[in-house]
């Protein structure tokens, strides 16, 4: 899609970059080697990657980084309810190693018809793999290592190690991008375990807004999305963020958001938990240097069996920083949700802002919440608070809704698009807005 | 005000021998109700605090908060008291709330729409474009202004808000039967009249609508002429009339409703 056309003004997905496969990816330089075959994650080896890296072409510096995190990821245990991070989320309930790699890198997409201002100005908005081959200088540095790590985990390295496609934007110094720019992800296929990694650089004083939407039916075996987007804001820069996860209830999602805000800079975030069987978000900002403000918002609605955990840190390394998170869930049926966020103000990060705040609102009787809010402070000079709330709908709010004639499905249905809208009323996007409201409501629907 | 049918139909409500009280409390606070409104009427009622006025409009719109415990309420012929609030207000029967609660982060347009439509089949729903000139009509004859639509329901009203917008919504939920609960207390002047007239309008518009309309004042008597005036004391309808009774209680207030009553209640 074009970063300068329309679609902003239109209210349905404009066709994202990553879902149109002009060119078939045979038609890529891959040396001449057979695909290998699709194997599930639970056979896979150093060799393996070795054999993927070959598959995509990678130049060494991304086979080195890959074989790394293979190493971190095969010396990580799964982990289990024991450890505090996955104490809500017991992963051996799902058999996501059944999963199987993709025999070869994904279809590219056709090149991206950026406005021609915008790529004039240096702009990049593009797939990783067409990054690679012709922006190898830009995408080198920053890679796996603007804000996301193996080390951060065992499926932060299963995805470092498998990575499979993804997004590339750079925005050049003091450029605006004032449209905001989409990517639409589908699943590949049904068993399949996907690796899509978004890199965002907004350089200094720069300021962009980016929309990552995915969604699949729901098909027959479950599918594994390990997805990782690092985000680095220059001095200055302005990012705002939104994704929007409506897989298919076959679907385990993995996603690791992690951002990294320079002087001045600002990250704002929206993370919108709709789809999946079992849905694992991990939000963090590091705010790394003075006057740089992170907002972080949530929005999930689960029904039925599903589950979903939303693991966050706003972590204050530098002083006058600014972090204000506000996740809000609504839960239907038998589906759990946990929360678990961190806010770390470290030694010398005086004159910090940090607010923390998690409201759900349950709707059954077997619906089940969990929230966890944690501060670590080391500063003195600091203003913190942090709150989390578990209820069910107000019989009384119920009633007066019912006595104008709603029934009481189209009453809670109400509540809970007025419990979302304080979350969306912080987007200052009408159109996105709009398009969130509609796939709530339809989710809603359908408890 | 009279409608034709009234003598050869049923009475629209017929309240017989209604007892109630708050759920799981002890005292009744309603002992014994007989009340029968036809369609086209429009009854006052009125009564000293606490006497559970507002008790018997939330037993008939069906408020959790509130059960029967003896006794029977007809509406169009058939058991009220069964149904859930939402098939009520399908059937025909508004309250406006003395306070009504407010909804974050729905706006009243909203609201109101789905109200509409939830009285609908679901191929008959109201055209936007139709639903905006109805809501943007009845807000002009309220002097409300346009943009108050989008406001959320009830949150941060003012008392005088608070009861035009439940006005708005009877206006454009037309019920067979409106009970106005102290819809005039906390009004202005100028905005009581503006309600007065916003519900002679409608009466007008709509012969058939009923009204039951729970005050302390006869202020709003001078707009609306009630057919009958009932004061409920303790419970019970201690009195009936015609609009004068409600000049009366204005000069002598209830004590000798209640003198009267007295030797009864012994
Ligand atoms: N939810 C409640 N909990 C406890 N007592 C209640 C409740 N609702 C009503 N009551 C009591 O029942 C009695 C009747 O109350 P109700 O509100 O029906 O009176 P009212 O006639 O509407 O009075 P007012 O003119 O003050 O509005 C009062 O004594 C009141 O305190
Ligand atoms: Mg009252």
């Amino acid at each position: 899609m074009s970063p300068g056309g329309a679609a902003t003004a239109d209210t349905r997905v404009p066709a994202g970059e990553l879902e149109r496969h002009a060119e078939p990816w045979t038609e890529e330089p891959a040396g001449g080697l057979a695909a290998p075959p699709s194997r599930p994650l639970r056979d896979l080896t150093r060799a393996s990657v070795e054999r993927l890296s070959d598959v995509f072409g990678d130049p060494m510096w991304l086979r080195e980084r890959r074989l790394r995190a293979w190493d971190v990821y095969a010396a990580l245990p799964v982990p289990d309810t024991r450890s505090e991070a996955w104490r809500y989320t017991d992963l051996s309930r799902i058999p996501w190693t059944d999963a199987e790699t993709t025999s070869g890198p994904p279809p590219p997409p056709e090149p991206t018809a950026l406005d021609p201002r915008l790529a004039s100005a240096g702009v990049v908005f593009t797939d990783i793999a067409t990054a690679v081959r012709r922006h190898e200088t830009l995408l080198e540095p920053h890679l796996l290592r603007a804000a996301v790590e193996p080390g951060l985990g065992k499926f932060a390295a299963l995805h470092a190690a498998l990575l499979d496609g993804g997004t590339f934007l750079y925005v050049p110094p003091d450029v605006e991008v004032e449209l905001p720019l989409r990517t639409l992800r589908t699943m590949p296929r049904d068993g399949a375990a996907a690796f899509p990694h978004t890199l965002i650089v907004a350089d200094r004083n720069s300021r962009v807004t980016y929309v990552e939407e995915s969604s699949s039916p729901t098909l027959p075996r479950l599918a594994v999305n390990c997805a990782a987007i690092e985000i680095l804001a220059r001095a200055g820069a302005t990012v705002r963020i939104v994704t929007v996860q409506e897989w298919g209830r076959h679907v385990f999602h993995y996603g690791l958001q992690r951002a990294r805000v320079e002087r001045d800079a600002t990250v704002r975030s929206l993370v919108v938990t709709l789809g999946g069987r079992l849905a694992r978000a991990e939000i963090q900002s590091l705010l790394e240097a003075e006057g740089g403000t992170s907002e972080m918002l949530g929005l999930y609605l689960a029904d039925a069996d599903q589950h979903v955990d939303h693991h966050t840190l706003q972590l204050h390394q530098a002083p006058h920083t600014n972090s204000d998170l506000l996740f809000k869930g609504a839960l239907w049926g038998r589906a759990r949700s946990a929360f678990s966020g961190l806010i770390k103000v470290s030694k010398g990060a005086q004159r910090t802002d940090a607010y923390q705040k998690n409201r759900n609102l349950l709707l059954s009787a077997e619906a089940r919440a969990d929230s966890l809010p944690n501060l670590e402070i080391e500063a003195d000079d600091v203003r913190c608070s942090h709150g989390a709330t578990i209820g069910r709908a107000d019989e009384l709010q119920i009633f007066y809704l019912m006595s104008r004639g709603l029934t009481r499905e189209a009453a809670e249905r109400m509540l809970v698009l007025g419990f979302f809208e304080e979350v969306l009323a912080r987007l200052p996007l009408e159109d996105l807005r709009e398009r969130l409201r509609s796939s709530i409501r339809r989710k809603a629907s359908i408890p | 005000m009279i409608d034709d049918r009234q003598h050869i139909d049923a009475p629209l409500l017929s309240i017989r021998g209604l007892r109630g009280r708050v759920t799981d409390a002890p005292e009744e606070i309603l002992r014994g109700v007989d009340l029968e409104i036809r369609r086209g009427e429009i009854h006052a009622l009125m009564g000293p605090n606490g006497s559970g006025k507002s008790t018997l409009a939330k037993l008939l719109s069906g408020h959790p908060g509130y059960e029967a415990t003896g006794g029977e309420v007809l509406f169009r012929g058939e058991p009220l008291l069964a149904l859930d609030p939402d098939e009520r207000a399908r059937r025909g029967i508004f309250l406006a709330f003395q306070y009504p609660m407010e909804i974050p982060g729905v706006s009243i347009a909203n609201f109101v729409r789905t109200a509409m439509n939830a009285r609908r089949a679901a191929e008959d729903e109201i055209p936007v474009l139709d639903f905006y000139d109805d809501l943007q009509a009845q807000m002009a004859t309220l002097q409300m202004e346009p943009t108050f639509a989008e406001r959320f329901v009830n949150e941060g009203f003012s008392g005088g808000e608070k009861k035009r917008s439940e006005i708005l919504q009877m206006a454009l939920l037309k019920p067979e039967l409106a009970v106005m609960d102290e819809t005039d207390s906390g009004l202005d002047v100028d905005a009581l009249r503006l309600v007065a007239e916003g519900v002679v309008a409608l009466a007008r518009e709509r012969t058939s609508m009923a009204v039951l309309l729970i005050t302390h004042y006869q202020r709003i008597l001078n707009y609306i002429t009630p057919d009958r005036v009932h004061v409920l004391v303790r419970g019970r309808i201690a009195r009936s009339g015609g609009a004068e009774l409600a000049m009366e209680i204005e000069s002598r207030g209830y004590d000798f409703i209640r003198e009267e009553l007295a030797p009864a209640a012994v």
